[in-house]
């Protein structure tokens, strides 16, 4: 699992990019899995991408039944087949780590790349860290 | 189009005079030959300033370019060049900005953008994405910069935006005003706040949603992982992410060239107060510009409880050691000071120097003394406010000086104040000041390092030092098309190969650095035809005539033969005549025949 230490977080947003990149071939943090949050003024960041919580309340929150957990600790699975672009679960993440595609109008959870998340490669402070389940 | 590159492909022009917007599309031609950033705001100055342009009239223009690689992955290119004919100089100039404009930009669809006219009423540029209006600024006009960012974000709703201020010293016209994004971060030196001030503008605000391409991301991807990994996360950059610019100023004291009490001694007493120690005790957090690993910025905070993104090398320098201030609460202060009404901390550290050394030496009495923390923050306000001793001040250090007598101790380079190197313990440093464009500027050559900081070059001698100058000024002329930080000590080969990855076009470091050259040259035919020349590539009388007096570097001064002769030396290898003009075998070379005609 992805895992977080905010106070080394510099609000870089190259994890955004990294994401971007390796799952649509493009730099846009518009279409990134995980996102930094800054507050440029009090230098506050905070890194956040989905953790597959144990609640997972963006499940029950999908009205088409597109996002499925494989297992406990897995990565979260949304099939863009059946997701219907309502953004139900956007709002129902109590961690605010379920995100949205505006171009192909699906929601975006951490897939942690296959096992190598492309974000940590690229987290030099290591805000981001990543431990097998 | 369908070629996929870093390039957005178009560029926006706003006329405030008119309220006119439209689209260019990218110069082809100039994006070839000049790349981005730096290459390209010089090519668009020369190109629409007609000679003679008053600075703060409506017909002086603001271009704005990131660099060619903004918004991809590769670390510190989300920089951000503006430029324009500056109030303080009248020179050419190009002043940066870190944070993440440039990548925002980039991200809205949009190369660059370029500013004309001034607009009736004040004004913000908005843009999202294609959509893009002016609105109305009235209600932050005479704003602070915090205030302003904050008003800004509650126009734009929700969603992350990037804004480029100016604050009041830039309404006033204050001719060292800066810009500021992201809180604390500046187009710092040569006061292009007072022109966006001048032309009604208040700031600019963009959200880009959209993506920046590349040709081949996975090739593109393999280069930068490799590229990163042996050459940036290296110790010779990682300074930066362990303790930032304050690192400097203990070597600086060390090699007897810190900015002390007006530029009269190069070693500070009280440097113990605020050097790298000294913020590391008062650290908060670090923070970085966006796509940036190096994450050099530091929040600290002072006993009293102010907060400050800051203060870096330059600011300790001139508005600590420079005031005679070894007070770290007092420097924060006039950090936040600085930043919040928008001054530039050089310019300013300087000026108010400058009044300090005046006053001590009795040659006009400013009522400043060094150290004297209160009547020093009051200079700020006064300056950005121009009231007070700050309708003096406000002019700048050279206009200063010429005015009360002070010609023989102000320090600074076709108007452009000292920043924190004092060339009398780095004589490279002082022709890198005297040759630079803009005046005097530690950016263009760094030679301070390799001649006196980090290792010892004969710091009292001009020897060999042309060509080390005119080496890193090439250079930093096509890592500023990048725009790569001076912070990644990047070499021509890496910035060729990730420049030829993101273009698509083929590019040797032979030819980065002949783009570099081509530049530099660009930039001196402009201050050519605004009538510079050799006369004002002349260090002030204060470095022949006024030794420091302690330090290292103590009892040092130049000669006039030893610095004509390095001034000529650096015009011969540049393919320069005698008086500083390029010969027409060098314009040829560089290409740049056509545009003297």
């Amino acid at each position: 699992m992805l895992k977080f230490h905010q106070k080394l977080c510099t609000g870089c947003h190259l994890c955004e990019l990294a994401c971007a990149a390796a799952h649509f071939g493009e730099f846009a943090p518009t279409r990134a899995r995980i996102r930094a949050t800054v507050r440029p003024q009090e230098g506050d960041c905070r890194v956040m991408a989905c953790f597959s919580c144990p609640e997972a309340p963006c499940i029950s929150a999908c009205p088409v039944g597109a996002i499925t957990r494989p297992g406990r600790g897995q990565p979260l699975s949304i099939d863009p087949q059946k997701c219907n672009g309502c953004r139900a679960c956007v709002p129902a993440c109590p961690y605010g780590a379920m995100y949205f595609d505006e171009r192909t109008s699906y929601a975006l959870a951490c897939d942690l790349c296959g096992g190598d998340p492309e974000c940590v490669q690229f987290c030099y402070p290591q805000a981001i860290t990543y431990a097998e389940a | 189009m369908t070629e996929k590159r870093c390039y957005a492909g178009k560029v926006l022009r706003v006329d405030l005079t008119s309220a006119k917007i439209t689209t260019e599309p990218l110069n082809e031609q100039w994006a070839h030959d000049f790349i981005g950033g730096k290459g390209m705001v010089f090519r668009y100055l020369y190109e629409e300033l007609a000679p003679g342009t008053d600075p703060l009239s409506p017909a002086n223009i603001v271009v704005i370019f990131p660099g060619a690689l903004a918004g991809t992955i590769v670390a510190t290119t989300a920089r951000t060049c503006v430029g324009t004919r500056s109030p303080l100089t009248g020179t050419i100039l190009d002043s940066y900005v870190g944070g993440g404009f440039g990548a925002m930009l980039k991200y809205a669809g949009w190369d660059g953008i370029v500013i004309t006219g001034q607009s009736p009423r004040p004004v913000y540029l908005f843009i999202e994405d294609n959509r893009v209006e002016l609105r109305d600024a009235s209600a932050v006009w005479g704003k602070p910069i915090w205030d302003t960012e904050n008003w800004l974000e509650e126009q734009a709703g929700p969603g992350r935006i990037v804004t480029l201020t100016a604050g009041p010293a830039g309404e006033n016209l204050v001719p060292f005003a800066c810009l500021t994004s992201e809180g604390y971060r500046q187009c710092g030196r040569g006061g292009l706040g007072a022109v966006f001030g001048s032309k009604r503008l208040k700031a600019i605000a963009v959200r880009g949603t959209g993506a920046v391409q590349v040709p081949d991301m996975a090739a593109f991807m393999a280069l930068y992982k490799e590229i990163m990994r042996e050459h940036l996360l290296t110790d010779a950059n990682l300074w930066a992410f362990q303790e930032g610019t304050p690192s400097i100023v203990d070597p600086a004291n060390t090699a007897g060239l810190f900015p002390t009490r007006g530029f009269t001694q190069g070693e500070f007493d009280g440097k113990d107060g605020i050097n790298s120690a000294a913020i590391q005790a008062a650290l908060v957090r670090r923070r970085a510009c966006t796509n940036c690993p190096l994450a050099c910025g530091r929040f600290t905070r002072s006993r009293r409880g102010e907060v400050v993104e800051g203060p870096e090398y330059e600011t300790i320098g001139l508005g600590g050691g420079n005031c005679g201030i070894g007070d770290l609460d007092a420097l924060i202060s006039f950090n936040r000071l600085c930043d919040n009404l928008g001054l530039d901390t050089i310019s300013t550290g300087n000026v108010i120097g400058l009044a300090m050394t005046m006053t001590e030496e009795g040659i006009h009495d400013f009522g400043l003394h060094y150290g004297d923390a209160e009547a020093y923050l009051q200079a700020v306000e006064e300056i950005a406010y121009r009231r007070g001793i700050g309708a003096d001040l406000s002019h700048g250090a050279r206009w200063v000086a010429r005015k009360y007598g002070g010609e023989g101790v102000v320090l600074e380079i076709k108007g452009l104040e000292f920043p924190a190197y004092d060339p009398r313990g780095a004589f490279g440093m002082g022709l890198a000041y005297a040759t630079s464009e803009r005046g005097a500027c530690h950016l263009r050559s760094f030679v301070v390092g390799t001649e006196a900081l980090y290792s010892t070059l004969n710091p009292d001698s001009f020897e060999g030092k042309p060509a080390l100058v005119i080496a890193d000024q090439n250079l930093n002329s096509i890592k500023w098309c990048g725009i790569f930080c001076d912070f990644w000590a990047i070499t021509a080969e890496d910035i060729a190969a990730l420049l030829s990855a993101g273009t698509g076009r083929p590019m040797t470091a032979e030819e980065a650095l002949r783009i570099g050259e081509r530049i530099w040259n660009l930039g001196r035919l402009f201050n050519l035809r605004e009538g510079f020349g050799r006369k004002d590539d002349m260090p002030p009388p204060a470095l022949f005539e006024r030794p420091l007096r302690n330090g290292v570097a103590a009892g040092k001064t130049y000669t006039r033969e030893g610095y004509e002769a390095a001034l000529d030396e650096y015009y011969a290898l540049r393919g320069w005549t005698r008086d500083g003009v390029p010969t027409p075998e060098t314009l040829e070379a560089l290409g740049l025949s056509e545009l003297v005609r």
